[in-house]
């Protein structure tokens, strides 16, 4: 299986996910402090939003998704065993939150433009007579994969997660996240081949 | 990867599409935790109060557990209209379940719309609320024809022009050639009155209506919310209609245990509607509920005819109970190890027993 405290030793250097969080401070969350709470949901936003962004590919599902990630996370934190597992399960209920908030998306009323997309919306002019880059061609390609294709590439790919960590992550053998990420990069390259064709 | 897409040309995408990425906005970590205290102001207000006044002795330990549970700050910003903490813990009418019963120490601690709103945005969630705030009434107005399948978590014309508001907001003005209605500025959500009467009568637009202000008992997430089928994308989710339990207070003034009657039926011989008489009679019903779920309260009651079942109770249809004359429903509030949330109770009228109906149905 896979070893979890060389896992959550690299998550602590990680740059990526934040600053390393005191154990006392989550032992306080454990035990009901929402104060305690509060400052790793400070911590740890950044991170969270970060990864439901990149599965998600909008601002607005991803706030909802981040936020849904915390509030999941308070009602359930004390069935967090092992404090130093704490990055590892709250990706992983991040992964689950951003599953959720795409199944209604579909139902959603309103669909909100990201503000990011507006400033980054081309010029047309110039937009005619350049191709799309390869973030571009990624960003719709990843957006046809389902969501748990979505998220294991992020993980991978974006976040740098070695194939022990996404097992830990999805709570799956090794040997089962290696077969899921082959399918996940197979599936993309379709879509990056459909993409690049169209 | 395939073609010209080397390993290295896709990690330099992804290394792109991540310094793309925006950080997280800089309110959301407020709203988050102003989200974190509704949840916990709820646990926190009202869970010990409930607990100690329905499970008697063996409140001791659930107490013990509710303490330990997170404790949060007072909740976010958000207002309770005036005198709806006062009129709720008033002495309850006849009818009405005693003071200091589960239902009336709920009803005695509402939280505000917006509170109710983080809530229902925190994630799936189905507990019972009180939510106090002012009703606005719906109009009579021409809807367009339903071809939706009945069900109380599906609100559409004219159910989306209610609203439930956390100010008193007048959505009426009146034109040259009538009146006109839009929605609220403030905090406001959709209830669903199909579980019981709605305080308010509809306005024709011959006055501007005015708002009423209300203590309503329901919930988010409602079991019946999966078998919705919305017909349009601008349709309101199904997940977010507050189903009403119980309307607790009404300006004011504390509501007794309410019944609605739908035992009308058309007679083909007179061309009319005519009401079915119930056998059972409501005490009994209650003792029937009671004897299956003693320590939950009786929020409300409906009475409705067999083929008119599957409207408010969609996994019933297709079963024999849609065959029966009359069907008594009960809706209580439990106590459980998760928080207050609502029960639902079925007997045929005329027989003995009652059972639950359930997500999966009713056995």
């Amino acid at each position: 299986m896979v070893d979890r405290h060389q896992m959550d030793e690299r998550a602590r250097r990680d740059p990526r996910i934040g600053p390393a969080i005191d154990r006392s401070l989550i032992d306080r969350a454990r035990n009901g402090d929402l104060d305690a709470f509060e400052s790793i949901v400070r911590a740890r936003m950044d991170a969270v939003y970060r990864l439901t962004a990149a599965i998600l590919g909008d601002e607005a599902d991803a706030r909802d998704a981040a936020q849904e990630t915390f509030v999941a996370a308070w009602r359930e934190i004390r069935r967090l065993r092992e404090a130093e597992r704490l990055d590892a399960w709250l990706q992983r209920i991040a992964v689950n939150a951003a599953r959720q908030t795409l199944r209604s998306r579909g139902r959603r009323r309103v669909h909100e433009i990201p503000s990011s997309l507006i400033a980054s919306v081309p010029d047309p002019v110039s937009a005619a007579s350049t191709a799309p880059s390869d973030a571009a061609i990624l960003d719709a390609a990843l957006a046809r994969l389902p969501v748990d294709q979505r998220a294991i590439l992020v993980l991978h790919h974006l976040e740098g997660r070695p194939l022990a960590d996404l097992a830990a992550i999805l709570d799956v053998p090794i040997g089962t996240a290696k077969s899921r990420l082959f399918a996940a990069r197979r599936a993309l390259a379709a879509e990056i081949r459909a993409e690049e064709s169209r | 990867m395939s073609g010209d897409w080397t390993d290295e040309r896709l990690e330099a995408a992804f290394a792109a599409r991540a310094a793309s990425t925006p950080s997280a906005p800089a309110d959301l970590s407020a709203s988050t935790t102003d989200a974190l205290r509704a949840v916990s102001g709820r646990i926190a207000s009202g869970w010990p109060r409930l607990a100690t006044s329905l499970l008697g002795v063996t409140a001791v330990v659930v107490v013990a557990l509710a303490l330990a549970r997170p404790l949060g700050s007072p909740g976010p910003t958000g207002s309770l209209p005036d005198g709806s903490r006062s009129a709720a813990s008033s002495a309850a009418p006849g009818g009405s379940n005693s003071p200091g019963d589960a239902t009336s120490d709920l009803a005695t601690h509402p939280i505000s719309v917006s509170q109710a709103i983080a809530v229902r945005d925190g994630g799936i969630d189905d507990r019972e609320l009180a939510v106090a705030g002012y009703l606005s009434p719906s109009p009579i107005v021409y809807c367009p024809a339903r071809f939706s399948t009945p069900n109380p978590t599906l609100l559409e014309c004219p159910e989306s022009f209610s609203w439930l508001m956390e100010r008193d907001e007048q959505l009426q003005t009146r034109t040259g050639t009538g009146v006109s209605m839009g929605p609220p500025i403030g905090p406001a959500f959709h209830p669903s009155f199909a579980l019981v009467t709605p305080p308010i009568r509809p306005t024709d637009g011959s006055e501007l209506a005015r708002n009423a202000s209300v203590v309503l008992i329901g919930h988010f997430d409602d079991r019946r919310a999966r078998l919705c089928r919305t017909q349009t994308e601008t349709a309101i989710r199904c997940v977010d209609a507050f189903v009403v339990d119980r309307v607790a207070v009404l300006n004011g003034v504390t509501q007794p245990i309410a019944t609605r009657f739908d035992n009308t039926r058309y007679d083909a011989a007179s061309q009319s509607e005519v009401s079915v008489d119930p056998r059972s009679a409501v005490t009994e019903i209650d003792r029937l509920v009671q004897e299956q779920a003693p320590g939950d309260s009786i929020l409300s009651r409906q009475l409705i005819t067999g083929e008119r079942l599957a409207s408010v109770e969609p996994i019933l249809s297709g079963t024999t109970f849609v065959r029966a004359d009359l069907i008594w429903l009960v809706t209580t509030l439990h106590v459980g190890a998760d928080g207050p949330v609502s029960r639902t109770w079925l007997i045929v009228d005329g027989s003995t027993s009652s059972i639950e109906v359930t997500a999966s149905g009713a056995p």
